[in-house]
C-alpha cells in the first residue's frame, strides 16, 4: 500500500515539474498555458494523494477551468501566435536570474525543513479548534464508502463560522477585481471620434431599400 | 516531506520564469507556479500536522481557497493590465514597459 502510494507520489510529482519546466522553458505562450493545466492537475492528484478533496476540486475547477481559460482567451485576443524572440538581455543578467532563483530555492526548502521538522505543540492563542458543524449529514443508509470522510463538511463549517471575515473579504476582493478589471480592459474611442451608439438608422433604411431592389 | 521539495522546486523555476521572461502574460504564468508551490507546501504542512495530531487540516484547505481566489483575482487584474498595455504598444514584451524608469 505504501509502495503504491509512494510511486503515485512520485508521478504526480514528476508531472507537476515537467509542467513546470515546461511553462518556463517553451516560447509559445499557448504551450505555456497548456503545460501550466498539466502542472495544476497534477498538484490537483497530490492534494488527493493528502486527503484535501476540497482544495484539489477547486484547483481543478478554477485553476485549470477558469483561470488558465482566461489566460488562454487573452493570449487569443492579442493574437501572439509568434514565438518569444530571443531575448536582447545579457547572458549575465540571465546567470544573475537563475542564482537569485537558486538563492530563493534554497531559502524555501530551508525554512519548510525547520518548520516540518517542528513537533512542539502550538499554544492556545495560536491554534483555535474550528466549531465542528452539528448533524450528520451523510444519509444513515449510504454505503459505508460513502462514508468516508472529506474534508469537505469540516471545511464548510469552519468557512462560515471561524473563517467567516476572510471569506466575507475575499468574495469583496473578487468583486472589485472584477469591476477593476472590466474597468481597465475597456477600450475607449481613440479622440475625436464619437462612442458606437448602436446601430445607425439611416444605414438600416438604406440597407432596407436595397433588399427591396 | 517529498512535496515540500516538490513546492521549492516549483517556486524555484516560478521565480526563474519570472525573472528571464519577457512576454508578460507567460510571467504571470510564473507567478501562478508560485502561488501553486505555496499552495502544495501548505496541504503538505496541513497533512503532515494532521499526522502527528498538531493540527486541524482544515486550516490548510481554507487558506488554500483563499489564495486560489487571490490568485484568481491577480490573473484578471493583470490580463485586464496587459490588455490595456497592448492596445497602446502592440505588444507586451516587459523589457519595453520602462515609461516610468527614473
Amino acid at each position: 500500500m505504501s509502495l503504491i502510494a509512494d510511486i503515485i507520489y512520485f508521478f504526480f510529482g514528476a508531472i507537476a515539474l515537467i509542467g513546470a519546466i515546461s511553462v518556463v522553458a517553451s516560447r509559445n505562450p499557448v504551450s505555456s498555458a497548456l503545460s501550466l493545466v498539466v502542472t495544476m492537475i497534477a498538484l490537483a492528484g497530490l492534494y488527493l494523494m493528502m486527503n484535501a478533496e476540497l482544495a484539489a476540486v477547486a484547483q481543478i475547477i478554477v485553476y485549470a477551468g477558469a483561470i488558465v481559460v482566461l489566460f488562454l482567451f487573452v493570449i487569443m485576443i492579442l493574437n501572439l501566435r509568434e514565438p518569444e524572440a530571443p531575448s536582447k538581455k545579457l547572458k549575465a543578467v540571465r546567470i544573475l536570474g537563475l542564482l537569485l532563483a537558486a538563492a530563493l530555492l534554497g531559502q524555501v526548502i530551508g525554512a519548510s525543513h525547520w518548520a516540518f521538522n517542528r513537533t512542539e505543540v502550538l499554544s492556545e492563542a495560536e491554534f483555535q479548534e474550528p466549531i465542528k458543524p452539528k448533524g450528520e449529514f451523510v444519509s444513515a443508509n449510504a454505503s459505508d464508502e460513502l462514508q468516508q470522510p472529506t474534508d469537505l463538511q469540516p471545511a464548510a463549517g469552519a468557512m462560515l463560522t471561524q473563517y467567516i471575515l476572510p471569506f466575507e473579504l475575499i468574495s469583496i476582493l473578487l468583486l472589485v477585481a472584477i469591476v477593476g478589471a472590466a474597468a481597465v480592459a475597456r477600450r475607449k474611442p481613440p479622440p475625436g471620434e464619437a462612442p458606437y451608439e448602436g446601430p445607425d438608422p439611416e444605414e438600416d433604411e438604406l440597407a432596407a431599400r436595397l433588399e427591396d431592389n | 516531506m517529498a512535496t515540500l521539495w516538490l513546492a521549492a522546486g516549483l517556486f524555484g523555476i516560478g521565480a526563474f520564469g519570472v525573472l528571464i521572461k519577457r512576454n508578460a502574460i507567460t510571467l504571470l504564468m510564473c507567478v501562478e507556479l508560485m502561488l501553486n508551490a505555496a499552495n502544495l507546501a501548505f496541504i503538505t504542512f496541513a497533512a503532515r500536522g494532521a499526522d502527528i495530531g498538531l493540527l486541524d487540516p482544515t486550516h490548510g484547505t481554507l487558506i488554500v481557497l483563499f489564495i486560489i481566489a487571490a490568485a484568481a483575482a491577480e490573473a484578471a487584474v493583470g490580463l485586464a493590465i496587459f490588455l490595456k498595455i497592448f492596445y497602446d504598444k502592440s505588444n507586451v514584451d516587459v523589457d519595453g514597459m520602462e515609461a516610468l524608469r527614473g
